[in-house]
């Protein structure tokens, strides 16, 4: 099934990016994820004609993505679902809201239009600053920014877990579809005579599997804590990128506001 | 079912993520109780099981199409509610995170719409009740359907909802609520079957690892309180009242409603210096004057000027931007 | 002096109703002297696994003394056995649970309370050991077979462990990273169980080898001796060495 190899490869490159060196992978994941957040929210706050100021929002992406040298090809790939799920939403604006909103050269542009170009550009910002985020921040670099923001322990170690056997688990699937589809030939999924046993065994093998982790993690002195920690903590340049962004969105916000 | 960061107003993100870290502050707590250390891993293999069964095409007998697993009722089988709802949630920020299914700012949505109503009412209620102390297939299977279709009912009831409320489609409540719920009639009953074959499975080889199948009736280690009970499903209730009375009362704009409890106003930005220097400066970056074209925006906030100042101002951006990139690498 | 001490330990698993089955174990007595390689051979069933997990208090001992650097095996010493006693499972990928080899093999010395400072010092020698002190931060999932083998033996070596068990080690691997194990197994200084069906293996890093075999020990001796004889090995469900066998 190549949804399963798919996501392995997605997996793989965004590794691939987090890993090279790079101002912006350098940054402490604390204020990346702030401003992350401050963006999103930010973006989703411009109301629904709110076109042009939104546009201008846009300095965000455009400085990171060429100053961090952060490659884009991932980056379309990652935004087919989302802009076909905003498109579907957005699509019947302009049917329902008529509204003559500009004149552009001698071509009225509606209300619906405008809102249906905004949520688009809003389904593009978020997907872009969210793939800006996790391609120049590991998972565990996440993690401790999480924990630092109070997130309770137990659902950061849980996160990371997840995070740590997807690949495992994945792969483990990909075996097993191959063998079946080995032997069903002409089948496009799994005939619902296999679907007890099929899932039920990779069940099984998960919980077993769950129980070595267990030992492991018991025979190295696991207690119940799980210790994060970063590499380094939050220097004077993370702070200043943390306050210029801010500065620099709020700044793009307020101006816009009506 | 994934809603998108683009979908929602912050007020809807803001209010479903608070709703949302309730139900997990709870289960935090509750799960506490439980054998938290031995619990531990096997949320973190569940959790990647789940995600990686997910991408299982189960073919559907007579069509050409197939369906999924339902993981909030799986997981909540497996591990009981608040250890099945954590590790959605991890499972949810993991998807948002390194597959871009979802968003940040929609966790908190995700969260509720998937792993709230898969967990808690799926996965608990349904489960409790129906496969309970004496569990049979016909049981489990009877209890894995109908959970599915609860918990995915009330899942696109409340995407139907929240994308209302942020105020970012046209499309009228009747004619989107008419879409959601019976396409997820359909949907639900096919991920209860695959779910229920799963877990009768695992019924027949190995019935201890199901969820309140060792407890006789005394045990209540790992049962969640009737208190509980109640308080999560008052929380459903109220969550669930409360935006539809909300949407009712006829507030198209979410936002603006929760910026006048909150502000009293509804004018977001008061006219301080800084907001007006910011405009002035705006100002001079939109190269086209308005008067120079026709416009009717001034309810919109947006002119013809402002959108061509917009992509102006980012065109400047990039090029700037290069042009640092180049003077960094010549040095 | 001997790191390990067993007297007449037995073991029989419990059906679910509480009720003792057959001996998996009986009357093993053992001792392992420090920095001593040995081989822990014998068919499928033999009770190799279940005397691995005891010696490390994942079944509960209940027949029988096991001793560890002299603390006697109960459930107040385990902390302190657990730390003289490193653990390499057979699927390397159930035993690293962290996401890069860093965190995995600091897991354990920041359990065991040490600063930072000290954890960051045990984690790099422990890979330096195993030569892995270029992967220091690589993913686990993008690690070869090899490599995680390598890694989770650093995870047991970071505690500073006396005596390492290892349970199929050399499974899965390809012939230049078997050749690596084994290198870099007889370059470690700690004392060494190796549960194996691959004799080969076996020979080339240990000095002695006992032959399980119904739960008892059927041999106890130089592997020299032990992994030559046919007779022995074939009456216990085992073969030669293939070193041996094509003579």
């Amino acid at each position: 099934m190549s949804r399963i190899s798919d996501a392995i490869s997605e997996l793989h490159k965004l590794d691939m990016e987090a890993d090279k060196p790079g101002w912006l992978q350098g940054i402490h994941p604390l204020p990346k994820l702030f401003v992350t957040v401050l963006f999103l929210v930010i973006t989703v706050s411009f109301g629904k004609y709110e076109l042009s100021g939104l546009l201008k929002l846009g300095i965000y992406l455009i400085v990171l993505f060429v100053l961090g040298d952060i490659s884009v090809k991932l980056l379309l790939k990652r935004m087919k679902v989302v802009l076909a799920l905003v498109c579907l939403m957005g699509i019947v604006n302009p049917f329902f809201d008529r509204r003559e909103m500009l004149l552009l050269g001698g071509f009225a542009v509606t209300g619906g239009m405008l809102s249906a170009a905004t949520l688009m550009l809003k389904g593009v910002y978020a997907v872009s600053a969210s793939y800006l985020l996790i391609v120049t921040t590991s998972v565990e670099e996440i993690c401790y920014a999480l924990r630092r923001l109070h997130v309770p322990k137990l659902i950061v170690t849980v996160l990371m877990l997840v995070y740590r056997y997807i690949i495992v688990l994945l792969k483990e699937t990909e075996r097993m579809t191959e063998a079946y589809a080995l032997r069903a030939p002409g089948q496009r999924g799994l005939d619902y005579k296999a679907w007890g046993t099929f899932a039920g065994q990779l069940l099984l093998r998960s919980m077993d599997r769950a129980q070595t982790v267990y030992d492991s993690m018991m025979l190295r002195g696991y207690d119940g804590e799980f210790y994060l920690r970063c590499k380094r903590a939050a220097g004077r340049g993370d702070y200043l990128y943390a306050a210029v962004w801010s500065a620099v969105l709020l700044f793009v916000r307020a101006g816009s506001a009506g | 079912m994934h809603m998108a960061d683009a979908l929602v107003s912050p007020a809807v993100a803001g209010t479903m993520y608070a709703v949302s870290a309730a139900a997990a502050a709870y289960s935090v707590k509750e799960i506490k109780l439980e054998d938290l250390d031995r619990k531990v891993p096997a949320m973190g293999v569940m959790g990647a099981f789940v995600f990686a069964a997910q991408m299982i095409n189960f073919t559907i007998p007579g069509t050409g199409s197939s369906g999924h697993l339902c993981g909030g009722m799986l997981l909540s089988a497996v591990l009981g509610p608040c250890a099945g709802f954590l590790t959605m949630i991890a499972i949810l920020a993991i998807q948002c995170l390194l597959f871009a299914d979802g968003g940040l700012l929609a966790l908190g949505c995700n969260v509720w719409n998937m792993a709230f109503y898969g967990c808690f009412v799926g996965g608990f209620l349904i489960w409790r009740m129906a496969a309970g102390r004496k569990m049979t297939k016909g049981r489990i299977t009877a209890a894995s359907v109908i959970g599915c279709i609860a918990g995915l009912q009330l899942g696109a009831f409340s995407v139907t909802i929240e994308t209302l409320l942020s105020g970012i489609t046209e499309l009228p409540f009747a004619v989107f609520i008419g879409m959601m719920q019976p396409i997820h009639l359909a949907i639900g009953l096919v991920e209860g079957l695959i779910t229920a074959a799963v877990l009768v499975f695992i019924y027949e080889a190995r019935p201890e690892i199901l969820y309140g199948y060792a407890q006789e009736d005394g045990g209540s280690s790992g049962r969640m309180s009737r208190k509980g009970t109640v308080t999560a499903l008052f929380a459903a209730a109220l969550v669930i009242g409360g935006v539809v009375s909300l949407f009712a009362s006829g507030y198209p704009d979410g936002l603006e409603w929760s910026m006048e409890k909150v502000a009293g106003t509804t004018e977001l930005f008061a006219r301080g210096n800084v907001y007006q220097l910011a405009e002035r400066l705006q100002g001079i970056t939109a190269v086209l004057p308005d008067y120079a074209f026709k416009t009717s925006d001034s309810a919109a906030g947006t002119s013809f000027s402002g959108i061509v100042g917009g992509i102006v101002v980012l065109t400047a951006c990039f090029f700037i931007c290069v042009l640092i990139k180049k003077v960094k690498r010549s040095k | 002096m001997s790191i390990l001490e067993i007297e007449n330990l037995s073991f029989s698993y419990g059906n679910p109703r509480g009720k003792l089955l057959e001996n998996v174990l009986e009357g093993i007595d053992i001792r392992v002297a420090e920095g001593e390689s040995v081989g822990l051979i014998g068919e499928n069933g033999a009770g190799k696994s279940t005397f691995l997990k005891l010696l490390t208090g994942l079944l509960t001992l209940k027949n029988g003394v096991i001793r560890v650097s002299g603390f006697a095996m109960n459930k107040e010493n385990l902390k302190a056995i657990r730390a003289e006693i490193g653990y390499v499972f057979q699927d390397s990928d159930s035993q690293l649970f962290m996401s890069t080899v860093y965190e995995d093999v600091a897991f354990a010395p920041r359990n065991y309370g040490k600063s930072e400072e000290e954890v960051r010092e045990a984690a790099l020698s422990a890979l330096r050991q195993v030569h892995m002190e270029d992967k220091v931060d690589r993913q686990i999932y993008r690690l070869s077979g090899g490599e995680k083998k390598l890694a989770a033996i650093a995870t047991v070596l970071s505690v500073g462990a006396k005596l390492m068990l290892l349970d199929e080690p050399s499974v899965a691997l390809d012939p230049k990273n078997r050749r690596n194990l084994i290198r870099i197994l007889n370059e470690l200084p700690g004392a060494k169980i190796i549960a194996s069906h691959d004799l080969d293996f076996v020979y080339d890093t240990c000095q002695r080898v006992i032959l399980l075999s119904g739960g008892r020990i059927a041999a106890d001796g130089e592997t020299e001796k032990i992994l030559t004889d046919r007779e022995l090995l074939e009456q216990h469900g085992l073969e030669l060495p293939l070193s041996f066998s094509r003579e």
